[in-house]
């Protein structure tokens, strides 16, 4: 096997002690960024950049790597214990991982993340090993149609997530799209919705917007409750997953590194469409839909396995074809020209040793990570035995300081402010924050890639059809209408069946706050309910058919 | 030699934190300029080539005058804020920055800014980034004329992608439109790498793209064909395929690193860092960061640098005036 005996080369580079040293550093520096909200990897490989021009190219893209993929890891941290989440991708974990640190399943909801991160990691690095050219050019057919395609699909997911009512999801995803039309536009490149200000024709700042409406807003609200009854409330139960916690995860865990796999190949959006797939996965397969949002562990464990993975496979269009995927990627990018390395397409035949050192090392890292993690979930989860008035006080403090580090602009502060009190007042009227942030970053994308396709195709929306990728999304999107439409009908029939034999059963709907089916414009909303369950319709409709 | 780069870096980071605290001192700038640490300001993120000529440059004015150049990314505002911060700050010489086209010349003019191109003074020219037409490998058209006939001939129905709706190739490409008749459909694209991918996946017609590293190594794999170079020569990279004039049009654009200062920049100092530019881009190791073919082998001086983005402005005025 030719590749096997490359591996063994990798392993040989990655093996190096200084090789290893420097995974250690990557992965440890990667933690600790991801730890700190709003620092993420793409300011700590701005900083770093210039100490790795005096590196070995290996170690250094060793590094590199190692603080991204471990700041992955590192994200989940703050997005469990104080719902502050760094990056697009942990915004899904929020839903549920912050819900059981409230419930005193902080432990067991980053032990879950760790184990499912690691696996999910394993999963990508092996395919990555096998299958990267082949995977390659998968990419390469997602053209501006298949990124419509692709976005359609990730609001479609958008809707469905929250908890409360679906008019409410629905109306905060327009809300994220509204707001990431602010900046200039991507195709004529006028200034929309600027107001004058030099630092708003970028947009708003992602970190800025969610860290907001999330962390800061929970921030506002904790300050509401007395101490007394907040130590009650994150009382810590059990540090470690139960072994109920695992099998309940183990279903969630292989999904998400299979999703995150195929999805992460995709250049721009892969990381938060993987989890919010999985998440979407999970719910609809769930035998009770209503747990997620208040704590279900597959709701962690699925969407983490899928970020990592996706993390992972990002790596693929930059070492086979010279495309970075991301900000962070392309920063690594930018440290491999400084060494005059250009990645490429011949990247992996003029610089094997790189490029399988590189590979080698992230099954090392992985593995790194979950020895580390382990314990420092024990640790971490201190952090909640902090007295409130102090956590919130220090919480404030490094989001200001690392939504500034990102574009070293104090206008972004503001934001963050400014977005904290919108969440706070939104949490007190019932609005998910969810459906808008992830809306948010899907917007753009959306947006671009659908006046790309349009001046493509010459105002002609046929290019959806012919152009394949695009075909297959929306194929997929219309086949899971179309079941849902039939499993609605059925279970329409089924109900008004069951309503005649047992009027009672209306009370015992446990789906409540799914909203009322009928006026549930997501299909995969309410295709959670599972055949012998209460069907939850109105109760009007429920009676119709014997009065 | 990697002993050198190692101090710099150290001394890079030691800098950094000391920018803030060492504010005091000398502040008459002419005499022992740089008698305290220097911030560098960037339009853009890092990372990108523009970042690259940065550091290097950053380093190499460190090392050559003495003082520390402290890099500070500012890429928020599609570059503006870093224009904005450079425009406002003292001239003194203590706060200089990279621009190029967009930022100093294109954006000012098609948006309402607190800054313009006549707050600015250059310094000298630190690196150029030449531009090529190019198509996917299996393309039917071979050369640009094919290119530029088909479009002529089905009005609006060939794709060409730009990297970014405000970049100089972007503007450039509607001047032409404008002035031959010629009608492409242009397709602005997030940046070069996006450029890139749909290029080799087939997705529009032809780009309009920075003949930098990345297209060069595409090209060497085969999977796109460069079909111009769109500069007043040939691409060093690529000595036989023709330039636009060559070809017969007249389309062609640089992104141009100059190195600016705040306007009214006390005379010996403009002048020592004038000097340090020219002395740093014929130094080897700024060469080999940058790339040989990016960085200029005759140096183009102050008053040449601030003539090409004068003749940028002239040439683009009618286009983007608002």
């Amino acid at each position: 096997m030719d590749i096997l005996s490359n591996l063994g080369e990798g392993f040989s580079v990655a093996l190096d002690p200084m090789n290893l040293l420097f995974v250690l550093i990557g992965v440890v520096v990667g933690t600790a960024i991801g730890v700190l909200p709003g620092l993420g990897p793409t300011a700590t490989i701005a900083l770093l950049l210039p100490v790795t021009y005096t590196m070995d190219p290996t170690a250094s893209i060793i590094m590199l790597a190692g603080i991204y993929y471990g700041s992955m890891y590192g994200g989940t941290i703050t997005s469990v214990l104080l719902r502050l989440p760094g990056e697009a991708a942990s915004v899904v974990t929020t839903f549920d991982g912050y819900q059981m640190t409230k419930q005193g399943r902080a432990g067991a909801a980053l032990g879950i993340a760790a184990i499912g991160s690691f696996i999910g990691g394993t999963v990508a690095i092996i395919g990555l090993t096998f299958l990267a050219p082949v995977l390659g050019k998968i990419a390469l057919s997602m053209g501006p149609a298949g990124f419509v395609a692709l976005m359609v699909l990730g609001l479609f997911l958008v809707t469905s997530l929250g908890t409360g009512s679906t008019i409410k999801s629905v109306s905060m995803a327009a809300v994220g799209l509204l707001l990431s039309t602010v900046g200039q536009d991507p195709v004529n490149g006028s200034a929309r919705f600027t107001f004058g200000q030099a630092p708003l024709l970028s947009g708003l700042d992602f970190v800025a917007v969610a860290m907001g409406l999330f962390g800061v807003a929970e921030l506002l609200r904790s300050l509401e409750q007395t101490e007394k009854a907040q130590i009650i409330k994150t009382k810590i139960k059990n540090i470690w997953p139960s072994r109920r916690d695992l099998k309940d995860s183990a279903g969630a865990i292989g999904r998400g590194s299979a999703l995150g796999f195929f999805i992460g190949i995709l250049p721009g959006g892969g990381g938060v469409i993987s989890s919010l797939a999985s998440y979407a996965m999970e719910k609809r397969r769930a035998k009770d839909p209503s747990r997620f949002g208040k704590g279900a562990i597959e709701g962690v464990a699925g969407p983490e396995t899928a970020n990592n993975a996706s993390s992972t496979t990002a790596f693929i269009p930059l070492l086979v074809l010279g495309i970075p995927s991301n900000v962070v990627l392309a920063m690594i990018f930018g440290a491999l020209l400084m060494h005059g390395i250009t990645p490429g397409p011949q990247l992996m035949t003029d610089h094997s040793g790189l490029f399988w050192g590189v590979i080698a090392s992230m099954y090392i890292g992985n593995l790194m990570l979950l020895i580390l993690n382990i314990p420092l979930v024990g640790i971490f989860i201190q952090m909640l035995r902090v007295r409130q008035g102090i956590l919130v006080a220090f919480s404030l403090l490094i989001v200001l300081i690392g939504v500034y580090s990102i574009n070293n602009s104090s206008f972004d502060m503001w934001v963050v402010l400014a977005f904290g009190v919108l969440g706070w007042i939104m949490s007190k009227t019932g609005f998910d924050p969810g459906p808008l942030v992830l809306a948010f970053v899907l917007g753009p994308i959306l947006e671009k890639s659908f006046r790309q396709s349009m001046l493509i195709s010459g105002g002609s929306l046929d290019i959806f059809v012919t152009d394949p990728a695009a075909a297959i999304i929306f194929g997929l999107i219309l086949a899971v209408i179309a079941m849902k439409a039939i499993t609605g009908f059925r279970r329409r029939t089924a109900g008004a069946k069951a309503s005649t034999e047992a009027p009672v059963t209306e009370d015992a709907s446990p789906q409540g706050t799914d909203g009322p089916d009928s006026d549930d414009p997501s299909p995969l909303l309410t295709a959670s309910a599972v055949p012998g369950e209460p069907e939850p319709l109105p109760a009007g409709k429920q009676h119709s058919p014997t009065a | 030699m990697n002993k050198t780069r190692l101090f710099s870096a150290a001394a890079a980071v030691a800098g950094l934190s000391l920018t803030v605290t060492a504010c005091s001192g000398a502040s008459n700038a002419s005499e022992g300029y740089p008698a305290k640490s220097v911030t560098f300001v960037m339009p853009y993120a890092a990372g990108g080539p523009s970042d690259t000529t940065a550091r290097a440059y950053g380093a190499c004015l460190g090392k050559l005058l003495g003082g520390t150049f402290v890099v500070e990314n500012l890429d928020s505002g599609a570059g503006a804020v870093a224009m904005q911060k450079l425009a406002g700050a003292k001239p003194d010489g203590y706060t200089v920055g990279l621009s190029t086209n967009g930022p100093l010349v294109l954006n000012p003019m098609s948006n309402d800014l607190a800054y313009s191109q006549d707050d600015f003074q250059a310094l000298g020219t630190m690196a150029e980034i030449p531009t090529l037409f190019a198509v996917p490998k299996d393309s039917p058209y071979k050369s640009l004329q094919e290119l530029f006939d088909a479009a002529k001939a089905n009005p609006g129905k060939i794709s060409i992608g730009v990297p970014g709706a405000t970049s100089s190739l972007a503007t450039e490409l509607k001047r032409l439109q404008k002035e031959s008749g010629i009608e492409f459909s242009m397709v602005p694209t997030s940046g070069s790498a996006e450029l890139i991918t749909n290029l080799l996946g087939g997705h529009i017609d032809a780009g309009f793209v920075n003949d930098y590293v990345d297209v060069e190594a595409q090209v060497k794999d085969g999977a796109i064909v460069p079909l111009a170079a769109a500069g007043e020569a040939r691409s060093e990279a690529f000595p036989k395929v023709p330039t636009t004039k060559e070809a017969g049009y007249d389309v062609k654009t640089t992104s141009v690193y100059g190195l600016f200062a705040p306007k009214g920049l006390p005379q010996d100092v403009s002048d020592k860092l004038e000097s340090g530019i020219e002395t740093c881009s014929q130094d080897a190791e700024v060469i080999s960061q940058i790339g040989d073919r990016f960085v200029p082998n005759s140096f183009s001086d102050a008053a040449a640098t601030q003539q090409v983005f004068s003749d940028m402005r002239t040439r683009y005025e009618p286009i983007l005036a608002k």
